[in-house]
């Protein structure tokens, strides 16, 4: 087991190594920041003194070993744009996206599993069919969509939540609904389909001649064995989290963290950008490693292999 | 199975607990963190309880896009102006309330003493917000940064001031700025509220550039107590100079879309929104609590024609291209009727300056034909640059204006991407700096503006002539006359088409009054922001 965790962890440090490089070197071949950074009608002169100021003229090797002597000293680096440093944005931003991650995360994952759960044991049933329609349709509508519409309903008809914004709780409720509506919807087909599957197994069969009761057939037997698939979704979910989602941020107006990883990437603001990705990229896989380290919990079939 | 539908209802009651927890606006904002938050929570439908005997505690303001810096050299552009106008200001002011008239500001009186020199007196008692007092020094040391190349982004407000040499110490009140030529319009240049704001030099000298872009300090009704990319508070400041303005805390909030900012406003929850798109205007005017007010601003659409491009250094051709534009049907579809049609590269804020009867542009496909018959034109394909999203109704008239050349038997395709390439045609914006054609065509247009080298390498011998002429001319009438004659050779050479003034959409609160500039100012002193 600890060598499999080992394993797991070096892995996961050469996935974010691995990902970082790849930004660090395409970001650069997208365009010169000092076009985006200056006005249209600044001489060359300028461009190359700021060029220069950036460390933008050296060759790109050199670039990128400075910027990974850098990581290694805590230094991640300042913004072209704001001329603050990376982690102060980051600083402000992060906890309003985890704010707003967080409970959509809880909710996906509690009301996803137990939606597919009722949904699996009692299949063909009215609320199995609505789950599932109601399901591929929040896969299906797009955010922006469903955003707007809620600020339609409960902001500008019913004036239950506000618009947009940050602050109390009420200015979360739309955003966080709007952000669990898509991995809720994920969560329980997978969920479903998953326990529909061992429900039919020979196992579970031989559990039921036991006499087992049918608590503890669907979750003691049932859903543990359909759990890694859905693990497995909730992992790639994480990383959303940490991403941000720009669209309903920007629906909701909501200062978090994607608005910054996109605009850093309009505006070529690649330290802001290495930076959002950099967390992005080490939530995910370290949510995917433990996700990883939980199969061989739930499963000891992999723990022993 | 029981127990897991009971967790579940027991967590669902608690987010709907605490949906209802909203109404209880205190207790929810002392949970959040940040000390301004409060701001922000829970103020959404309580607008009565927001006034006090002609004051309000908090004035909210939804913008599209913040400012990246708050250092006035480094931010030049309508971004900034919409923030630092009420932070920073100027020795002298261009009214836009009273036809961008000069008057003064910081500076209590100004004489003439030659074409180079300008003497100032500054307005006793006039405070930073760090409580120093305003001097000559700060005046010297505020104008002596845009000589410092090492800034980034110092080159706009260094152009707009390009002129001024030093800035002479009489004493802590007295001072001169003196120019490097003679230059009839240095007093519109100290009063460009664009890169000419005083700051402290004290306070700059001990944070440095980088925290004082983040925590600047002005002369202005309003210091910045907080500043991130996506929300920027502001606080009165006490001991302003001028009459205190009605908002005790003033918060600008990055609504980037239009839809929820527009929601915002309608219920309560901002109390003044910019950038609302001409199709939402109606929506907005049905609303009993908002007033929407709506002006051309001071900038100008061109369809830029790059005239060192082997099809478009034909005259004939670009010549063509202006007269199958029918920019009156694109002012009237596109815009509502709100936007205006220009006539001449020349805004409406020159005030005297101006020249109404200028000739307005002709919209004329059969002499349009003639010409692209007499041009060398062989049905060679060109490209519309356009960078979506950029500018209001941007793709909207690059697509109309390719049918429109289309018509004439212009071939061209408008190929979006983020950055505009002007390699053919382009779209681009001029922005008038200040009221006078050297803040306008001279400073976009002119020799040294760039635009030879990118775009106009044909630009005539005579034009270069007239406008250095016109830029040295101290005489008003002259010096129309001689803008004249300068926009009559740029439109007889087509180096771009103007299309229109843009028109921009205010929307705000009808408990206030207030009035937008057309310079997109959102000034929010006394003079101009309050309570009905």
């Amino acid at each position: 087991m600890l060598i499999y965790s080992l394993k797991k962890i070096l892995r996961m440090v050469c996935t974010v190594f691995f990902v970082i490089s790849v930004v660090f070197i395409f970001s650069r071949l997208t365009g010169d920041p000092t076009l985006y950074l200056l006005s249209d009608d600044a001489p060359l002169s300028a461009r190359i003194e700021l060029r220069e100021q950036l460390g933008l003229d050296r060759p790109i090797m050199e670039q990128y070993s400075s910027y990974i002597s850098g990581l290694t000293r805590g230094d991640m680096g300042t913004s072209f744009a704001f001329q603050k440093p990376v982690v102060d944005l980051y600083a402000e931003a992060l906890p309003k996206t985890i704010q707003l991650g967080i409970p959509a995360l809880i909710i996906s994952v509690m009301a996803g599993v137990f939606l597919g759960v009722v949904s699996a044991v009692k299949k063909d049933s009215a609320l199995d069919r609505i789950t599932m329609v109601s399901s591929v349709v929040g896969y299906t509508i797009p955010q922006f969509v469903l955003g707007i519409i809620m600020i339609y309903v409960f902001s500008l008809k019913l004036k239950l939540f506000p618009s947009g914004g940050y602050g109390t709780i009420r200015h979360l409720i739309m955003p966080v609904l709007v952000s669990c509506f898509g991995p809720l919807a994920k969560v329980s087909r997978l969920t479903r389909s998953s326990m529909l599957e061992v429900i039919n197994s020979d196992f579970l069969r031989a559990i039921k001649a036991k006499g087992a009761s049918k608590h503890a057939l669907v979750f003691r037997h049932a859903l543990r064995n359909s759990l890694i698939p859905v693990l497995t979704i909730v992992g790639m979910e994480v990383g959303g989290i940490i991403g941000g989602s720009a669209i309903i941020e920007s629906v909701f107006a909501w200062p978090g963290v994607g608005r910054l990883i996109t605009e850093s990437a309009i505006q070529r603001d690649f330290p802001v950008l290495q930076y959002g990705i950099l967390i992005s990229a080490a939530a995910v896989t370290i949510t995917n490693t433990l996700v990883d380290l939980s199969y061989a919990y739930i499963d000891p079939r992999i723990r022993e292999s | 199975m029981k127990k897991t539908v009971a967790a579940i209802c027991v967590f669902m009651l608690l987010i709907l607990g605490a949906c209802s927890n909203g109404g209880n606006t205190k207790q929810d904002t002392t949970k959040t963190e940040a000390n301004t938050s409060e701001i922000t929570a829970g103020k959404e439908t309580e607008t009565p309880e927001n006034t006090d005997g002609g004051e309000v505690e908090f004035f909210k303001i939804g913008l599209a896009d913040l400012p990246k810096t708050m250092d006035p050299v480094q931010g030049v552009g309508n971004t900034t102006l919409r923030v630092h106008a009420n932070v920073f200001e100027t020795l002298l002011v261009s009214d836009p309330l009273d036809n961008f008239k000069l008057k003064p500001w910081l500076a209590e009186s100004y004489e003439r003493v030659d074409g180079k020199t300008i003497e100032f007196k500054l307005r006793p008692g006039v405070k930073f917000h760090d409580g120093t007092d305003l001097t000559s020094e700060d005046v010297a040391f505020s104008f002596g940064r845009l000589k410092d190349e090492t800034i980034p982004n110092v080159q706009d407000a260094a152009n707009l001031l390009r002129t001024i040499d030093h800035v002479e110490i009489i004493d802590d009140l007295t001072f001169r700025v003196v120019a490097s030529i003679d230059d009839p319009i240095l007093e519109q240049r100290v009063a460009c509220p664009m890169g000419a704001g005083i700051i402290p030099k004290a306070y700059f000298e001990k944070t440095g550039i980088d925290e004082f872009a983040s925590n600047p300090i002005g002369t202005g009704p309003y210091k910045v107590t907080q500043y991130s990319p996506q929300r920027i508070d502001l606080e009165r400041f006490e001991d302003y100079w001028g009459e205190k303005a009605i908002a005790a805390k003033v918060q600008y909030l990055e609504y980037p879309e239009a839809a929820a900012r527009i929601t915002a406003l309608i219920n309560n929850e901002l109390d003044l929104i910019a950038q609302v798109p001409a199709d939402q205007v109606a929506l907005l005017e049905s609303e009993k609590s908002v007033i929407v007010k709506s002006k051309p601003i001071t900038n100008m659409h061109l369809a830029v024609l790059n005239t060192n491009d082997p099809v478009l250094s034909d005259k004939k051709l670009r010549q063509a291209m202006s007269l199958a534009v029918d920019k009156q049907l694109l002012v009237d579809t596109l815009w509502s009727g709100k936007a205006e049609v220009p006539k001449g590269h020349q805004f409406h804020e020159y005030g005297d300056l101006y020249v109404e009867d200028y000739p307005a542009y002709e919209f004329n496909l059969e002499k349009a034909k003639e010409l692209v018959a007499e041009s060398n034109y062989k049905g060679e394909e060109l490209t519309y640059s356009v960078v979506p999203n950029y500018y209001t109704f941007g793709a909207e008239q690059a697509e109309a204006l390719v049918d429109m050349w289309h018509k004439i038997g212009v071939n061209v395709k408008v190929n979006f991407s983020d950055k505009k390439d002007e390699a053919q045609i382009s779209q681009w914006s001029n922005t008038m700096r200040f009221p006078d054609p050297a803040g306008g065509i001279w400073l976009q247009w002119g020799a040294d503006s760039g635009r030879r080298e990118k775009t106009w390498s044909s630009m005539p011998d005579s034009y270069v002539e007239l406008g250095q002429k016109m830029v040295a001319e101290a005489d008003l009438a002259k010096r129309k006359e001689l803008m004249v004659e300068l926009m009559k050779v740029w439109d007889d050479d087509v180096p771009a088409i103007p299309v229109y003034y843009p028109a921009e959409n205010w929307a705000y609160n009808s408990k206030y009054e207030w009035e937008p500039y057309s310079n997109q100012v959102i000034d929010l002193r006394a003079n101009n922001l309050g309570l009905k």
